[in-house]
């Protein structure tokens, strides 16, 4: 059976038309209370957003499992508060300040120990420090905020990521692919890159208290000696020919476990300015 | 029974008479690499710089105005050597570290020559000079008073307010010859005294207002 064939006249045609346009106005309407709508609750939601930084501050501030997850919350919704300053995200948060303090801490221990270490510190160390230098920055303040906020490794993460449009090579590199003890690079030499036996070389120290010695990796001279010597160069090895068995060593003090900067404060002219004698013991015990 | 540690047996005429243990070494003392002299220049700068500032820091503590290379290698000296860490300055070590001592000013050898005795100068030989005089004038011997060396030696060590906190601890109050000389020298370049030789031994003559 063949099916019936509508022929559509004019009349059809016109109130086609007109249809689609009162569609059409009305989908634009909805459409833009759509909008409005959404953009009310992006506001509310902005401002909710905003109260909770403001009211949570301090427990964002110092608590580290929770600043994580606000600032995943933020990356999720396409908001990263603490790399673009004049973001209003970051204004409105009040939050890229504490990070750029951080960035500005990291900066200042890592060129006041560059000297020692060639621009590399251990995380760990340069955490204590960063950590010790906050509780100072503490005692100052009020009773009620005595307790400083504690810095992760995440957050030293984000502080370098802020140091890094600096372009004075601030940046975590890791020597050890599986752990997750890294190495801050300052910009001792602009941009620091290691290649895979240096990283080798700072592994093996780091392994050993800080120090290496020939006989510590079975390379052929040529790899070992070029490694060494860039090293050397680059100030984070130190020769040192004082050892009993006659071997001469090489120190990396960055990776020297309690490193100076533990026990020292940071000056402007150097760690060299101030004195708190206390031995470091565990040099002393990891001697060959 | 009573148990009693032997004192220090002192062996430079310069030794500290209190126990070492009093002055607060700084950490890297503790780092075994800094006794040796590094082959890295910048390294190298880092690391004397580092020991200009601790010896000129400990002979204020002590109140050492001389260092003999002899004294600063013998073990009783804490300074260059520690024994936790079994690391001492090798003679050419302290050559090179006296060497920048003397290069930078904070030292000078009490003969060019031999180069066996540094005057350590913890405050600026001007310093000193100005404190001579005034030691001087306190006795009203700025017109024409004359000394011999060694009177003068003892009149400045007993009169003098560098570093007098220090000066308590210290075994030698006297401001040895050599360094005396030294200071006469910058005094007699800008003529406020005259050092002369008798057959008595030396002597100076100051004129000053």
């Amino acid at each position: 059976m063949q099916p019936r064939r509508r022929y559509r006249g004019h009349a059809t045609i016109n109130e086609e038309r007109h249809r689609a346009a009162q569609f059409a106005t009305a989908a634009s309407g909805y459409v833009e209370e759509r909008e409005a709508a959404l953009r009310e609750q992006c506001v509310v939601f902005q401002g909710k957003l905003q109260a909770f930084a403001r009211e949570h501050r301090r427990e964002i501030e110092s608590d580290g499992a929770l600043r994580t997850r606000f600032l995943e919350l933020c990356m999720n919704l396409g908001v990263e508060p603490f790399l673009s300053r004049r973001s209003v995200w970051s204004q409105l948060l009040g939050l890229s300040e504490w990070y750029a303090r951080l960035g500005f801490l990291v900066a200042q221990i890592a060129l006041a120990t560059r000297d020692w270490n060639g621009g590399v510190i251990r995380l760990t160390v340069l955490r204590r420090a960063l950590q010790r230098r906050l509780d100072v920055d503490c005692g100052t303040q009020e009773p009620s905020e005595k307790r400083a906020r504690i810095v992760s490794n995440d957050d030293i993460a984000r502080a370098v990521r802020t140091l890094e449009r600096l372009r004075a090579g601030f940046r975590i590199i890791s020597i050890d692919e599986g752990k997750k003890e890294c190495c801050l690079v300052s910009g001792a030499a602009g941009e620091i890159s290691f290649t895979e036996d240096e990283k080798a070389v700072l592994q093996r120290a780091r392994a050993t208290g800080g120090s290496i010695c020939r006989q510590d990796l079975p390379w052929e001279n040529i790899r070992w000696g070029r490694s060494i010597e860039r090293l050397l160069q680059l100030g984070i090895l130190w020769v040192d020919d004082g050892a009993s068995d006659g071997q001469r060593r090489y120190w990396a003090l960055g990776l020297i476990p309690e490193s100076i900067e533990d026990q020292n404060p940071v000056s402007e002219s150097g760690p060299s300015d101030r004195y708190e004698g206390r031995p470091i013991t565990s040099v002393a015990s990891k001697l060959p | 029974m009573l148990i009693r540690t032997t004192p220090v047996q002192e062996t430079g005429n310069h030794q500290p008479k209190t126990e070492p243990a009093s002055f607060a070494f700084p950490p890297w003392h503790q780092y075994p690499p800094l006794y040796t002299i590094q082959p890295c220049a910048r390294t190298r700068e880092r690391q004397l710089y580092l020991w200009r500032r601790l010896i000129l820091d400990y002979c204020e503590h002590f109140w050492i105005l001389t260092l003999r290379l002899y004294d600063a290698e013998s073990p009783q000296m804490p300074l260059f050597c520690n024994r936790a860490i079994q690391r001492r300055l090798s003679r050419s070590a302290l050559q090179c570290i006296f060497q920048e001592l003397v290069l930078s000013g904070d030292a000078a050898w009490s003969n060019p020559e031999e180069k066996e005795e540094l005057l350590i100068f913890w405050r600026s030989p001007r310093l000193w000079a100005d404190e001579l005089l005034r030691v001087v004038a306190q006795y009203g011997q700025n017109k024409g008073g004359v000394f011999t060396l060694p009177e003068l030696a003892s009149m400045l060590g007993e009169r003098c307010s560098l570093g007098r906190q220090q000066r308590a601890q210290a075994l030698q109050t006297a401001i040895p010859i050599a360094f005396l000389e030294h200071i006469l020298e910058l005094l007699a370049a800008q003529g406020k005294a005259r050092v002369f030789s008798t057959n008595e031994g030396r002597g100076v003559k100051f004129d000053f207002s």
